[in-house]
Protein backbone atom coordinates (compact mmCIF):
# COMPACT_ATOMS: atom_id res chain seq x y z
CA UNK A 1 0.00 0.00 0.00
CA UNK A 2 1.83 3.63 -0.75
CA UNK A 3 2.01 5.97 1.55
CA UNK A 4 0.24 9.17 1.92
CA UNK A 5 3.18 11.88 1.61
CA UNK A 6 2.50 14.31 4.85
CA UNK A 7 1.81 17.91 3.86
CA UNK A 8 4.54 20.60 5.09
CA UNK A 9 2.35 21.99 7.61
CA UNK A 10 2.81 18.60 9.52
CA UNK A 11 6.45 17.91 8.62
CA UNK A 12 7.17 21.63 10.26
CA UNK A 13 4.67 20.66 13.39
CA UNK A 14 6.34 17.48 13.69
CA UNK A 15 10.09 19.01 13.56
CA UNK A 16 8.69 22.09 16.01
CA UNK A 17 7.55 19.62 18.32
CA UNK A 18 10.40 17.32 18.31
CA UNK A 19 13.04 20.41 18.71
CA UNK A 20 10.81 21.63 21.85
CA UNK A 21 11.00 18.01 23.31
CA UNK A 22 14.71 18.61 22.77
CA UNK A 23 14.61 21.93 23.93
CA UNK A 24 12.65 21.65 27.40
CA UNK A 25 15.07 21.20 30.63
CA UNK A 26 14.79 18.36 32.98
CA UNK A 27 16.24 15.64 30.60
CA UNK A 28 17.44 14.11 33.09
CA UNK A 29 14.69 13.09 35.07
CA UNK A 30 12.74 13.00 32.49
CA UNK A 31 10.65 15.97 33.15
CA UNK A 32 10.54 17.53 29.54
CA UNK A 33 8.73 14.14 28.59
CA UNK A 34 6.15 15.00 31.60
CA UNK A 35 6.24 18.95 30.64
CA UNK A 36 6.08 18.05 26.84
CA UNK A 37 3.05 16.17 27.83
CA UNK A 38 1.21 18.59 29.47
CA UNK A 39 1.95 21.36 26.72
CA UNK A 40 0.53 19.12 24.14
CA UNK A 41 -2.48 18.80 26.38
CA UNK A 42 -3.29 22.60 26.74
CA UNK A 43 -2.66 22.93 23.32
CA UNK A 44 -4.98 20.58 22.05
CA UNK A 45 -2.70 18.29 20.06
CA UNK A 46 -2.64 15.42 23.45
CA UNK A 47 -4.85 12.93 20.98
CA UNK A 48 -3.38 14.04 17.56
CA UNK A 49 0.22 13.80 18.64
CA UNK A 50 2.16 10.36 19.85
CA UNK A 51 6.05 10.09 21.57
CA UNK A 52 7.39 7.21 20.44
CA UNK A 53 9.38 4.70 22.44
CA UNK A 54 12.89 6.52 21.08
CA UNK A 55 11.45 10.17 21.42
CA UNK A 56 10.00 10.44 17.76
CA UNK A 57 7.30 12.70 16.90
CA UNK A 58 4.37 11.22 15.04
CA UNK A 59 0.68 11.98 14.12
CA UNK A 60 -1.82 9.74 14.12
CA UNK A 61 -3.29 9.58 10.53
CA UNK A 62 -7.32 8.95 11.86
CA UNK A 63 -6.40 12.66 13.57
CA UNK A 64 -5.26 14.25 10.36
CA UNK A 65 -8.39 15.02 9.26
CA UNK A 66 -9.67 16.63 11.98
CA UNK A 67 -6.87 18.36 13.20
CA UNK A 68 -7.01 21.86 13.33
CA UNK A 69 -3.83 23.04 12.38
CA UNK A 70 -4.18 26.87 12.49
CA UNK A 71 -5.98 26.84 16.00
CA UNK A 72 -2.71 24.70 17.36
CA UNK A 73 -0.47 26.90 15.69
CA UNK A 74 -2.33 29.98 17.49
CA UNK A 75 -2.73 28.16 21.06
CA UNK A 76 1.05 27.26 20.61
CA UNK A 77 2.20 30.90 20.15
CA UNK A 78 -0.27 31.82 23.16
CA UNK A 79 1.34 28.77 25.38
CA UNK A 80 4.57 29.56 24.87
CA UNK A 81 4.87 33.61 24.58
CA UNK A 82 8.32 34.89 24.34
CA UNK A 83 10.23 31.63 25.70
CA UNK A 84 11.28 30.80 22.03
CA UNK A 85 15.02 30.06 21.73
CA UNK A 86 16.30 30.82 18.62
CA UNK A 87 15.99 27.25 16.66
CA UNK A 88 12.66 26.69 18.18
CA UNK A 89 11.13 29.81 16.92
CA UNK A 90 12.59 29.86 13.25
CA UNK A 91 10.89 25.79 13.52
CA UNK A 92 7.82 27.96 14.78
CA UNK A 93 7.95 30.82 11.85
CA UNK A 94 8.12 27.65 9.57
CA UNK A 95 4.95 26.33 10.71
CA UNK A 96 3.55 29.07 11.01
CA UNK A 97 3.81 29.95 7.86
CA UNK A 98 3.32 26.77 6.29
CA UNK A 99 -0.25 26.74 7.98
CA UNK A 100 -1.37 30.08 7.24
CA UNK A 101 0.15 28.97 2.76
CA UNK A 102 -2.09 25.97 3.14
CA UNK A 103 -4.90 27.44 5.22
CA UNK A 104 -5.08 30.59 2.05
CA UNK A 105 -5.08 27.69 -0.37
CA UNK A 106 -8.19 25.88 1.05
CA UNK A 107 -10.05 29.63 1.74
CA UNK A 108 -8.55 33.37 1.41
CA UNK A 109 -11.38 34.89 3.55
CA UNK A 110 -10.88 32.43 6.57
CA UNK A 111 -7.32 32.53 6.84
CA UNK A 112 -6.77 36.16 6.82
CA UNK A 113 -9.48 36.22 10.01
CA UNK A 114 -7.31 33.74 11.37
CA UNK A 115 -4.64 36.34 10.92
CA UNK A 116 -6.37 39.57 11.98
CA UNK A 117 -7.44 37.64 15.32
CA UNK A 118 -3.92 36.51 16.02
CA UNK A 119 -2.33 39.89 14.72
CA UNK A 120 -5.00 41.42 17.91
CA UNK A 121 -4.11 38.66 19.94
CA UNK A 122 -0.46 38.75 19.91
CA UNK A 123 0.68 41.09 17.50
CA UNK A 124 3.68 41.73 19.20
CA UNK A 125 4.73 38.20 19.51
CA UNK A 126 4.48 37.76 15.26
CA UNK A 127 6.20 40.77 14.87
CA UNK A 128 9.08 40.16 17.41
CA UNK A 129 9.43 36.73 15.95
CA UNK A 130 9.56 37.62 12.89
CA UNK A 131 6.19 36.34 11.69
CA UNK A 132 5.36 39.41 9.93
CA UNK A 133 8.40 40.06 7.78
CA UNK A 134 8.28 36.72 6.08
CA UNK A 135 4.39 36.77 5.88
CA UNK A 136 3.56 36.81 1.42
CA UNK A 137 3.79 40.51 0.17
CA UNK A 138 0.58 40.63 -0.80
CA UNK A 139 -0.97 40.21 2.67
CA UNK A 140 -2.37 43.41 3.96
CA UNK A 141 -0.81 44.69 7.33
CA UNK A 142 -1.83 47.20 9.24
CA UNK A 143 0.64 50.84 8.81
CA UNK A 144 1.89 50.20 12.77
CA UNK A 145 3.97 46.69 11.88
CA UNK A 146 5.93 48.82 9.31
CA UNK A 147 6.27 51.15 12.25
CA UNK A 148 6.97 49.34 15.08
CA UNK A 149 9.90 46.42 14.07
CA UNK A 150 11.51 44.51 16.57
CA UNK A 151 14.86 46.24 18.00
CA UNK A 152 13.33 49.68 16.52
CA UNK A 153 13.32 53.19 18.55
CA UNK A 154 11.65 55.61 18.23
CA UNK A 155 12.49 59.63 19.41
CA UNK A 156 9.12 61.41 19.09
CA UNK A 157 9.52 65.08 19.34
CA UNK A 158 6.14 66.56 21.27
CA UNK A 159 5.25 68.54 23.79
CA UNK A 160 2.82 66.76 25.55
CA UNK A 161 3.42 62.75 24.92
CA UNK A 162 -0.32 62.42 23.72
CA UNK A 163 1.01 60.73 20.69
CA UNK A 164 3.38 58.52 21.98
CA UNK A 165 0.85 57.20 24.25
CA UNK A 166 -1.49 56.63 21.08
CA UNK A 167 0.93 55.33 19.26
CA UNK A 168 1.41 52.93 22.16
CA UNK A 169 -2.14 52.27 22.98
CA UNK A 170 -2.48 51.26 18.96
CA UNK A 171 0.23 49.09 19.46
CA UNK A 172 -1.53 47.48 22.77
CA UNK A 173 -4.66 46.98 20.24
CA UNK A 174 -2.82 44.65 17.85
CA UNK A 175 -1.53 42.56 20.96
CA UNK A 176 2.06 44.09 21.83
CA UNK A 177 2.78 44.55 25.81
CA UNK A 178 3.52 47.83 26.97
CA UNK A 179 5.45 49.01 29.93
CA UNK A 180 5.78 52.65 30.12
CA UNK A 181 8.48 54.67 32.75
CA UNK A 182 6.37 57.79 33.28
CA UNK A 183 7.02 61.04 35.05
CA UNK A 184 3.16 61.02 35.98
CA UNK A 185 0.97 59.65 38.50
CA UNK A 186 0.29 56.48 37.04
CA UNK A 187 -3.19 56.15 37.35
CA UNK A 188 -3.56 58.98 35.91
CA UNK A 189 -1.62 57.50 32.48
CA UNK A 190 -3.90 54.37 33.15
CA UNK A 191 -7.10 57.07 32.72
CA UNK A 192 -5.73 59.61 30.31
CA UNK A 193 -4.43 56.86 27.52
CA UNK A 194 -6.57 54.06 28.52
CA UNK A 195 -3.43 51.81 29.38
CA UNK A 196 -5.28 49.77 31.77
CA UNK A 197 -3.63 46.86 31.48
CA UNK A 198 0.20 47.76 30.82
CA UNK A 199 3.15 47.65 33.47
CA UNK A 200 3.68 51.32 34.59
CA UNK A 201 6.72 52.48 36.34
CA UNK A 202 6.57 56.17 37.87
CA UNK A 203 9.86 58.18 37.89
CA UNK A 204 9.72 60.08 41.43
CA UNK A 205 11.81 60.26 44.28
CA UNK A 206 8.10 60.07 46.10
CA UNK A 207 7.27 56.93 47.68
CA UNK A 208 3.92 55.57 46.39
CA UNK A 209 1.90 52.16 46.25
CA UNK A 210 2.52 52.10 42.70
CA UNK A 211 5.79 50.74 41.74
CA UNK A 212 8.30 53.85 42.05
CA UNK A 213 11.69 54.18 40.60
CA UNK A 214 14.16 57.36 41.11
CA UNK A 215 15.99 58.76 38.21
CA UNK A 216 18.94 58.00 39.64
CA UNK A 217 18.78 54.26 39.60
CA UNK A 218 19.61 54.22 35.95
CA UNK A 219 20.81 50.46 36.46
CA UNK A 220 17.21 50.05 37.91
CA UNK A 221 15.73 51.29 34.62
CA UNK A 222 18.31 49.14 32.87
CA UNK A 223 17.91 46.32 34.79
CA UNK A 224 13.28 47.09 34.06
CA UNK A 225 14.02 47.39 30.17
CA UNK A 226 16.23 44.41 30.19
CA UNK A 227 13.15 42.17 31.89
CA UNK A 228 10.65 43.14 29.02
CA UNK A 229 10.19 40.63 26.83
CA UNK A 230 10.79 39.73 22.72
CA UNK A 231 8.21 42.36 20.80
CA UNK A 232 7.13 44.15 24.00
CA UNK A 233 7.06 48.22 24.05
CA UNK A 234 8.69 49.80 26.22
CA UNK A 235 7.95 54.15 26.66
CA UNK A 236 9.60 56.77 28.24
CA UNK A 237 8.00 60.18 28.81
CA UNK A 238 10.62 61.17 31.00
CA UNK A 239 14.03 62.40 29.38
CA UNK A 240 13.75 65.58 31.13
CA UNK A 241 13.67 64.23 34.71
CA UNK A 242 16.17 62.31 33.32
CA UNK A 243 18.67 64.57 32.35
CA UNK A 244 17.98 66.85 35.18
CA UNK A 245 19.52 64.27 37.34
CA UNK A 246 22.05 62.58 35.90
CA UNK A 247 23.17 65.63 33.27
CA UNK A 248 22.43 65.49 29.77
CA UNK A 249 25.36 63.27 28.76
CA UNK A 250 24.52 60.81 31.36
CA UNK A 251 21.47 60.21 30.11
CA UNK A 252 22.53 60.44 26.33
CA UNK A 253 24.81 57.61 27.56
CA UNK A 254 21.72 55.95 29.55
CA UNK A 255 19.30 55.86 26.56
CA UNK A 256 22.21 54.34 23.80
CA UNK A 257 22.61 51.34 26.58
CA UNK A 258 18.70 50.77 26.17
CA UNK A 259 18.50 51.15 22.62
CA UNK A 260 21.60 48.18 22.24
CA UNK A 261 18.87 46.23 24.89
CA UNK A 262 15.91 46.85 23.13
CA UNK A 263 17.65 45.90 19.66
CA UNK A 264 19.41 42.31 21.85
CA UNK A 265 15.49 41.40 23.14
CA UNK A 266 13.64 42.30 19.86
CA UNK A 267 11.58 45.23 22.08
CA UNK A 268 10.60 48.58 21.05
CA UNK A 269 11.90 51.74 22.01
CA UNK A 270 9.67 55.07 22.40
CA UNK A 271 10.95 58.32 23.58
CA UNK A 272 9.06 61.07 24.09
CA UNK A 273 10.81 64.21 24.12
CA UNK A 274 9.85 68.04 24.27
CA UNK A 275 11.76 69.86 21.97
CA UNK A 276 11.38 73.08 23.63
CA UNK A 277 13.41 72.03 26.72
CA UNK A 278 16.34 71.04 24.98
CA UNK A 279 19.05 73.41 22.92
CA UNK A 280 19.83 72.92 19.06
CA UNK A 281 23.02 71.10 19.90
CA UNK A 282 20.65 68.22 22.58
CA UNK A 283 18.48 67.51 19.75
CA UNK A 284 20.88 67.43 17.62
CA UNK A 285 23.26 64.74 19.75
CA UNK A 286 20.20 63.26 20.39
CA UNK A 287 19.17 62.37 16.88
CA UNK A 288 22.89 61.29 15.93
CA UNK A 289 23.14 58.97 19.17
CA UNK A 290 19.45 57.03 18.98
CA UNK A 291 19.25 57.54 15.20
CA UNK A 292 15.74 56.33 15.56
CA UNK A 293 12.29 57.49 13.83
CA UNK A 294 11.53 61.06 13.97
CA UNK A 295 8.44 63.13 14.25
CA UNK B 1 42.18 16.24 64.49
CA UNK B 2 44.14 14.65 67.43
CA UNK B 3 43.54 11.45 68.37
CA UNK B 4 41.67 10.69 64.96
CA UNK B 5 42.32 7.24 63.44
CA UNK B 6 42.19 6.74 59.65
CA UNK B 7 41.19 3.05 58.20
CA UNK B 8 42.45 2.89 54.73
CA UNK B 9 39.41 1.01 54.10
CA UNK B 10 36.86 3.64 54.88
CA UNK B 11 38.62 6.00 52.27
CA UNK B 12 35.59 4.42 50.16
CA UNK B 13 33.12 6.08 52.33
CA UNK B 14 34.84 9.68 51.15
CA UNK B 15 34.85 8.49 47.59
CA UNK B 16 31.26 7.52 47.51
CA UNK B 17 29.74 10.52 49.56
CA UNK B 18 32.38 12.85 47.49
CA UNK B 19 30.62 10.97 44.25
CA UNK B 20 26.97 11.47 45.28
CA UNK B 21 27.65 15.15 46.10
CA UNK B 22 29.20 15.97 42.85
CA UNK B 23 26.30 14.38 41.16
CA UNK B 24 23.81 16.00 43.06
CA UNK B 25 24.89 19.50 43.05
CA UNK B 26 25.57 19.27 38.80
CA UNK B 27 21.87 18.27 38.74
CA UNK B 28 20.36 20.86 40.78
CA UNK B 29 22.28 23.89 39.33
CA UNK B 30 21.29 22.93 36.15
CA UNK B 31 17.30 22.41 37.12
CA UNK B 32 17.62 24.43 40.39
CA UNK B 33 13.40 25.33 39.55
CA UNK B 34 12.19 22.02 39.43
CA UNK B 35 10.54 20.07 42.14
CA UNK B 36 11.81 16.58 41.32
CA UNK B 37 15.29 17.91 41.03
CA UNK B 38 14.98 20.00 44.42
CA UNK B 39 13.83 16.31 45.75
CA UNK B 40 16.20 14.25 44.11
CA UNK B 41 18.90 16.35 45.15
CA UNK B 42 17.90 16.24 48.86
CA UNK B 43 17.49 12.30 47.95
CA UNK B 44 21.57 12.45 47.33
CA UNK B 45 22.78 14.94 50.06
CA UNK B 46 21.27 12.94 52.18
CA UNK B 47 22.73 9.32 50.89
CA UNK B 48 26.13 11.63 50.53
CA UNK B 49 25.61 12.77 54.94
CA UNK B 50 24.50 9.21 55.36
CA UNK B 51 28.13 8.12 53.95
CA UNK B 52 30.19 10.70 55.38
CA UNK B 53 29.05 10.11 59.18
CA UNK B 54 30.04 6.58 58.52
CA UNK B 55 33.40 7.34 57.69
CA UNK B 56 33.67 9.47 60.72
CA UNK B 57 32.15 7.29 62.97
CA UNK B 58 34.51 4.39 62.10
CA UNK B 59 37.59 6.90 62.30
CA UNK B 60 36.23 8.78 65.17
CA UNK B 61 39.09 9.62 68.27
CA UNK B 62 36.85 7.86 70.94
CA UNK B 63 33.35 5.41 71.28
CA UNK B 64 31.44 8.58 72.44
CA UNK B 65 32.33 10.84 69.41
CA UNK B 66 31.66 7.95 67.05
CA UNK B 67 28.05 7.06 68.62
CA UNK B 68 26.98 10.48 67.66
CA UNK B 69 28.64 10.33 64.34
CA UNK B 70 26.16 6.98 63.84
CA UNK B 71 23.05 8.34 65.39
CA UNK B 72 23.31 11.55 63.43
CA UNK B 73 24.22 9.44 60.35
CA UNK B 74 21.63 6.53 61.02
CA UNK B 75 18.58 10.15 60.88
CA UNK B 76 20.13 10.78 57.45
CA UNK B 77 19.96 7.29 56.49
CA UNK B 78 16.49 6.89 57.05
CA UNK B 79 15.62 10.61 55.59
CA UNK B 80 17.18 9.63 52.04
CA UNK B 81 14.88 6.93 51.27
CA UNK B 82 11.75 9.33 51.93
CA UNK B 83 13.39 11.97 49.39
CA UNK B 84 13.78 9.05 46.70
CA UNK B 85 9.81 8.42 47.15
CA UNK B 86 9.01 12.48 47.19
CA UNK B 87 10.99 12.42 43.80
CA UNK B 88 9.01 9.70 42.40
CA UNK B 89 6.03 11.20 43.70
CA UNK B 90 6.70 14.58 42.09
CA UNK B 91 7.44 12.39 38.59
CA UNK B 92 4.07 11.64 39.02
CA UNK B 93 2.16 14.44 40.66
CA UNK B 94 3.28 17.87 42.11
CA UNK B 95 1.82 18.64 44.95
CA UNK B 96 3.50 19.86 48.59
CA UNK B 97 1.34 16.97 49.95
CA UNK B 98 4.13 14.40 48.76
CA UNK B 99 6.71 15.97 51.31
CA UNK B 100 4.13 14.11 54.31
CA UNK B 101 6.17 11.22 53.20
CA UNK B 102 9.13 13.05 55.18
CA UNK B 103 7.09 12.18 58.45
CA UNK B 104 7.98 9.05 59.51
CA UNK B 105 11.15 9.00 58.81
CA UNK B 106 11.18 12.44 61.05
CA UNK B 107 9.69 10.60 63.88
CA UNK B 108 11.92 7.87 63.82
CA UNK B 109 14.93 10.59 63.34
CA UNK B 110 13.82 12.66 66.73
CA UNK B 111 13.16 9.20 68.54
CA UNK B 112 16.93 8.00 67.39
CA UNK B 113 18.47 11.49 68.42
CA UNK B 114 16.85 11.00 71.71
CA UNK B 115 16.96 7.69 72.23
CA UNK B 116 21.22 7.49 70.65
CA UNK B 117 20.27 3.63 70.66
CA UNK B 118 23.96 2.20 69.65
CA UNK B 119 26.45 0.50 71.36
CA UNK B 120 29.81 0.95 69.75
CA UNK B 121 33.03 -1.05 69.66
CA UNK B 122 35.89 -1.33 68.00
CA UNK B 123 37.10 -3.76 65.62
CA UNK B 124 39.71 -4.23 62.97
CA UNK B 125 38.08 -1.67 60.64
CA UNK B 126 37.85 0.60 63.50
CA UNK B 127 34.92 1.51 65.57
CA UNK B 128 32.10 -0.29 64.52
CA UNK B 129 28.12 -0.47 66.43
CA UNK B 130 25.22 -2.61 67.24
CA UNK B 131 21.37 -2.31 68.48
CA UNK B 132 21.14 -0.96 72.12
CA UNK B 133 17.59 -1.86 72.30
CA UNK B 134 15.67 -4.61 70.16
CA UNK B 135 12.07 -2.91 70.12
CA UNK B 136 14.33 0.20 68.47
CA UNK B 137 16.12 -2.18 65.87
CA UNK B 138 12.76 -3.80 64.86
CA UNK B 139 11.20 -0.03 64.65
CA UNK B 140 13.93 0.74 62.60
CA UNK B 141 13.47 -2.24 60.11
CA UNK B 142 9.67 -1.73 59.92
CA UNK B 143 10.19 1.90 58.96
CA UNK B 144 12.70 1.05 56.42
CA UNK B 145 10.86 -1.63 55.40
CA UNK B 146 7.76 0.64 55.07
CA UNK B 147 9.39 3.04 52.61
CA UNK B 148 11.46 0.06 50.43
CA UNK B 149 7.63 -1.07 50.04
CA UNK B 150 6.44 2.79 49.39
CA UNK B 151 9.22 2.95 46.77
CA UNK B 152 8.88 -0.43 45.19
CA UNK B 153 5.01 0.39 44.73
CA UNK B 154 5.13 4.03 43.27
CA UNK B 155 8.98 3.13 41.44
CA UNK B 156 7.69 0.34 39.48
CA UNK B 157 4.06 1.90 38.97
CA UNK B 158 6.52 5.27 36.91
CA UNK B 159 7.97 2.50 34.95
CA UNK B 160 4.77 0.94 33.92
CA UNK B 161 3.04 4.27 33.08
CA UNK B 162 6.19 5.98 31.53
CA UNK B 163 5.76 7.37 27.67
CA UNK B 164 9.13 6.26 26.67
CA UNK B 165 11.41 3.85 26.32
CA UNK B 166 14.23 6.30 27.74
CA UNK B 167 12.38 6.94 30.42
CA UNK B 168 11.61 3.47 31.68
CA UNK B 169 15.01 2.67 31.38
CA UNK B 170 16.19 6.11 33.49
CA UNK B 171 13.26 5.45 36.31
CA UNK B 172 14.26 1.31 35.82
CA UNK B 173 17.75 2.27 37.16
CA UNK B 174 16.66 4.51 39.30
CA UNK B 175 14.66 1.99 41.45
CA UNK B 176 17.25 -1.12 40.79
CA UNK B 177 20.25 0.98 42.10
CA UNK B 178 18.47 2.19 45.05
CA UNK B 179 17.25 -1.60 45.51
CA UNK B 180 20.21 -3.71 44.88
CA UNK B 181 23.06 -0.98 46.44
CA UNK B 182 21.03 0.58 49.43
CA UNK B 183 18.55 -2.02 50.46
CA UNK B 184 20.17 -5.40 49.32
CA UNK B 185 23.63 -5.29 49.79
CA UNK B 186 23.43 -2.72 52.57
CA UNK B 187 21.45 -4.92 54.58
CA UNK B 188 23.74 -7.64 53.78
CA UNK B 189 26.77 -5.67 54.83
CA UNK B 190 24.94 -3.99 57.97
CA UNK B 191 23.79 -8.02 58.96
CA UNK B 192 27.49 -9.57 58.66
CA UNK B 193 28.42 -6.55 60.74
CA UNK B 194 25.54 -7.49 63.74
CA UNK B 195 26.94 -11.01 63.10
CA UNK B 196 30.39 -10.56 62.85
CA UNK B 197 31.79 -7.59 64.01
CA UNK B 198 35.33 -7.78 62.16
CA UNK B 199 33.46 -8.12 58.99
CA UNK B 200 34.91 -5.21 56.64
CA UNK B 201 32.29 -2.25 55.82
CA UNK B 202 31.26 -2.31 52.32
CA UNK B 203 28.53 0.32 52.45
CA UNK B 204 30.93 3.38 50.73
CA UNK B 205 31.50 0.95 48.00
CA UNK B 206 28.00 -0.10 47.48
CA UNK B 207 26.69 3.92 47.47
CA UNK B 208 29.55 4.64 45.03
CA UNK B 209 28.00 1.84 42.53
CA UNK B 210 24.87 3.13 43.14
CA UNK B 211 25.46 6.76 41.99
CA UNK B 212 27.64 5.45 39.02
CA UNK B 213 24.53 3.79 38.17
CA UNK B 214 22.44 6.57 38.52
CA UNK B 215 24.60 8.83 36.46
CA UNK B 216 24.44 6.44 33.62
CA UNK B 217 20.87 6.73 33.95
CA UNK B 218 20.74 10.71 34.02
CA UNK B 219 22.62 10.91 31.26
CA UNK B 220 20.70 8.85 28.41
CA UNK B 221 19.25 11.30 25.88
CA UNK B 222 16.81 10.57 22.98
CA UNK B 223 18.84 10.27 20.39
CA UNK B 224 18.76 13.73 17.98
CA UNK B 225 19.96 12.60 14.62
CA UNK B 226 17.63 8.83 14.91
CA UNK B 227 14.34 10.89 15.96
CA UNK B 228 14.51 13.83 13.71
CA UNK B 229 15.23 11.43 10.52
CA UNK B 230 11.29 10.40 11.87
CA UNK B 231 10.35 13.76 12.47
CA UNK B 232 11.52 14.97 8.89
CA UNK B 233 10.14 12.56 6.94
CA UNK B 234 10.35 13.47 3.58
CA UNK B 235 6.76 14.22 1.39
CA UNK B 236 5.32 16.49 -1.27
CA UNK B 237 3.05 19.10 0.03
CA UNK B 238 -0.47 17.99 -0.16
CA UNK B 239 -2.89 20.64 1.03
CA UNK B 240 -5.70 18.94 2.47
CA UNK B 241 -5.13 18.60 5.87
CA UNK B 242 -5.58 22.17 7.74
CA UNK B 243 -9.08 22.14 9.29
CA UNK B 244 -10.67 25.86 8.33
CA UNK B 245 -11.00 28.42 11.53
CA UNK B 246 -14.30 28.47 12.95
Amino acid sequence: MERTAEPPSILALKSFLHELLLALPGKELGENVIEFQRFLKNVGLGDAVSLGEKGNISIEPSALPSLNLPEAARKILLYLGDQMDPVLSELYVKLFLETYEEFRSSSEPAANIWLGQLLRDCGGLLSGYGIIDRLPKNVKMPQLFQLMKPGSIHLRKEEKPAESYALVKEAVNYGFKAFCVTKLEPSKIRYRYGLKNSEIIWLTFKKAKERTITPDDLAGLGSFVSSVGLGSVVLFDCFQEIKVVNGFKGALEFFRELRTICAKNKSILVISINPMKLTEEQLSALDQALGGREK
Amino acid sequence: MAGWYFIPITLQYLVGSGLIFLISFFLILKNSKSWVYRSFFLYGLFAGLWILMAFFHRNAPNAELSADFITVGAVFGLIFPAFLLITFLMLKKQSKLNLLALLPAIFLGAVTLYLMPFKISWTTFGWSYGYSSDWYFATFVVFNLAYVVANLAVGIDLIKTAPTELLRKKYAVLLISYFVFYVVAVSISNMLLVYCIDAPPLGGIFSALAFLAIAWALSLKFNRSASEKSSNATGEGERSHVKEAP
